[in-house]
């Protein structure tokens, strides 16, 4: 069940929810949901010379080659970050969010920006109980006009469902790769289980052959 | 607690070390631009210094008093140990690609709005640097200078009041605490009116003696002005910045151009009390009344271990009048020449506390509830019919007014009295199989956890108070 304004506020109050820093209560707080802001990190992805991520290479340099793949803006407050029509770059929230383990949360844009063309998640709006950290946007320009973003604007907004308790919230689950982030993260694909397998699997037959 | 001068120093020695891991780390550009093998000679550079500390970390965690000889030994080594790290720090000249965090700025700005409007510059630049200090220089003075050397005059008309941030100190806000008093020097009209006014410096002494205590007032103009603004915090940074830096038998000595540390930190003392804030912060385990105390205390310590090497500038018969004298005088005029736009009062640090916790949940605090009022707006929830006019109100409870910077260093400094020193305590002092690798990784862990909380607070902050001034 969606959280009411009167339940958020509760929810607020209590600190069972955490939305931090909550500016203006006033304009943020909407019927259903709680606007949220733009921080000042993003990460654009970077023309790099290799055909593909290597997967028989160990973590680490593949941890170096994600790197590599992608390039840390960091925009100080009033300098404007400008998305170009059809570019994809991933940024993050200004506030820290920290959910209880019997409340969800689901990311969603807002029509202002919407309007604009910009979409700020195409993939990963689902939020676990239990989660802590900021939330990471995947922006992406739909228009065909640059869009200045500035941190602080806020671009999207956040509703919580309530769940029955979970029995391992987000941050007590093993492989929570971004957990307690305060920071954009890369991907760490290679360090799913499937993934791991794969790699064994392949280096077993490279090593036979 | 036994060895306490020797923990602290050994642990202030060891996050000089993991924050020099995390700059080789963290830059992004190093290893695509220069190659991983320049960065892999680093590593394994700060990993030989490390195995000089084992022996000390064994030592250490018996937990046996060490006397006065040893723990002589023991800093001297440390010293030695942190003297290997600053050479390597000056290395760090080959590493490219080095940004500043927007944050620095944020930080510097906020700073300077305790400066009146008249007095105070326009912009200070700040500057990665590659020797462990924090400095202050007007940059086109000392252009002038260096290009005066080649026969090429050159004048530069506008001045351009710079700051040197140590390369390892990027990401650590609370000893960025350092930089306002490196701000301070940028307050010269404030610096003037001190010999304007009273004569503060007596007239008995010799044009050298003069000329020393005309460069001590301004240092400890500055001294005063940074701890006007940040209150103990900045005690707490200079008493760890001083013993770090005495381990390299640098300064306990007064120089030429600055009074020993030790009476540097009594006089910042002096003025906290007189402001009411020597007991602003304060922790139980410590075993001292407040954190001021504690740090005074462990700098004496080190400073008496080492006293029968300083050599004074000034000669000895004159230097105590002297000295009380000026200090004195300086304190007397100080409130009304430095005439902040604000003064911290005792009750500013009311939430604190508060921060502090709140930091130890690993949650930033760049604002944080007015809790009084949470209180109320929770009665007034449990009221089943609640009109749309006093739900606002209730609503508004739930915003959260901006922390202030100077808020954001204390409970900062507080945090790490509180939780990061006693972890590092255990983790490095007590007996474990864990080598002193992983310690330093983990404790890194925790420092960079603590940063990136202080960072992530000072950009809210800034933000937060962007949105709400009109």
């Amino acid at each position: 069940m969606v959280l009411s304004d009167r339940e958020i506020v509760e929810a607020l109050l209590n600190e069972d929810i955490i939305v931090t820093p909550l500016m203006n209560a006033k304009e943020q707080i909407g019927s259903s949901s709680i606007d949220i802001r733009l921080g000042t990190e993003f990460k654009l992805i970077r023309r790099i010379g290799q055909t593909h991520f290597d997967l028989s290479l160990p973590d680490n340099e593949l941890s170096r080659q994600i790197r590599e793949y992608t390039e840390v803006v960091h925009i100080e407050p009033l300098k404007a970050f400008i998305l170009h029509p059809g570019e994809f770059a991933l940024g993050c929230t200004l506030e820290y969010i920290v959910l209880p383990n019997n409340i969800a949360g689901r990311l969603e844009g807002r029509s202002t920006w919407g309007r604009a063309g910009l979409q700020v998640h195409s993939t990963a709006g689902f939020v676990d109980p239990g989660f802590e950290g900021i939330l990471t946007f995947e922006l992406h320009n739909m228009g065909k006009l640059p869009l200045p973003l500035y941190a602080g604007v806020r671009v999207g907004q956040i509703s919580f469902h309530r769940c029955t308790p979970v029995m391992q919230d987000y941050v007590g689950k093993s492989g929570a790769k971004y957990a307690r982030s305060m920071e954009i993260k890369d991907t760490v694909f290679y360090q799913e289980y499937e993934y791991q397998r794969i790699r064994k699997w392949q280096s077993y037959w490279e090593h036979k052959r | 607690m036994v060895n306490l001068l020797e923990k602290v120093l050994c642990i202030e020695v060891l996050e000089k070390m993991s924050r020099m891991q995390r700059f080789l780390r963290l830059e992004p550009d190093v290893a695509r631009l220069q190659g991983a093998e320049v960065v892999g000679i680093f590593v394994t550079a700060l990993d030989g210094i490390l195995v000089n500390v084992e022996p000390i970390l064994r030592r250490l965690s018996e937990d046996v008093e060490l006397d006065t000889w040893e723990s002589l030994a023991t800093v001297r080594r440390l010293s030695d140990i942190f003297n290997s790290v600053d050479e390597l720090h000056a290395q760090l000249q080959f590493i490219h690609g080095t940004w500043l965090r927007p944050e620095t700025h944020v930080f510097i700005k906020n700073v300077l709005e305790f400066i009146p409007e008249d007095r105070r510059p326009e912009r200070v630049s700040v500057i990665l640097s590659n020797t462990y200090s924090f400095e202050e220089s007007d940059l086109s003075s000392y252009f002038e200078y260096v290009l005066r050397t080649t026969n090429v005059s050159v004048a530069i008309q506008r001045e351009t009041p710079t700051v040197f941030l140590p390369k390892i100190e990027r990401d650590n806000p609370l000893n960025w605490a350092i930089l306002v008093h490196e701000c301070g020097h940028t307050d010269s009209k404030g610096i003037n009116g001190l010999f304007q006014g009273r004569q503060i410096i007596p007239d008995q002494v010799d044009a050298f003696t003069q000329n020393i205590l005309r460069q001590w007032a301004e240092e400890i103009y500055c001294d005063i002005f940074a701890t006007q603004v940040l209150g103990p915090a900045y005690l707490a940074s200079f008493a760890t910045f001083a013993l770090t830096l005495a381990a390299a038998g640098r300064a306990e000595i007064a120089s030429e151009t600055h009074p020993a540390d030790i009476v540097r930190i009594c006089i910042i003392r002096e003025v906290l009390e007189k402001n009411n804030l020597k007991v602003a912060l304060t922790e139980p385990w410590l075993d001292y009344d407040d954190v001021t105390s504690f740090f005074y205390d462990v700098l004496e310590e080190h400073t008496k271990l080492g006293r029968k090497y300083v050599r004074p500038v000034i000669p000895w018969p004159q230097l105590p009048l002297i000295l009380q004298d000026f200090v004195d005088a300086i304190c007397e005029q100080i409130d009304e020449l430095i005439s902040l736009k604000r003064q911290l009062t005792l009750t500013d640090f009311s939430r604190i506390d508060h921060l502090a916790c709140r930091l130890s949940k690993r949650i930033p605090i760049g604002s944080c509830h007015n809790l009084e009022l949470v209180e109320l707006a929770k009665k007034d929830l449990q009221e089943v019919e609640l009109d749309s006019l006093k739900f606002n109100e209730v609503r508004e409870a739930a915003q959260e007014p901006r922390t202030l910077l100077w808020e954001i260093i204390n409970a900062g400094w507080l945090h790490k009295i509180r939780s990061l020193y006693p972890n590092a305590f255990a983790l490095f002092f007590t007996p474990s199989d864990m080598a002193p690798q992983e310690k330093i990784a983990s404790w890194g862990e925790e420092l960079e956890a603590t940063d990136r909380l202080l960072l992530k607070s000072i950009e809210s902050s800034e933000i937060q108070k962007l949105m709400e001034e009109t």
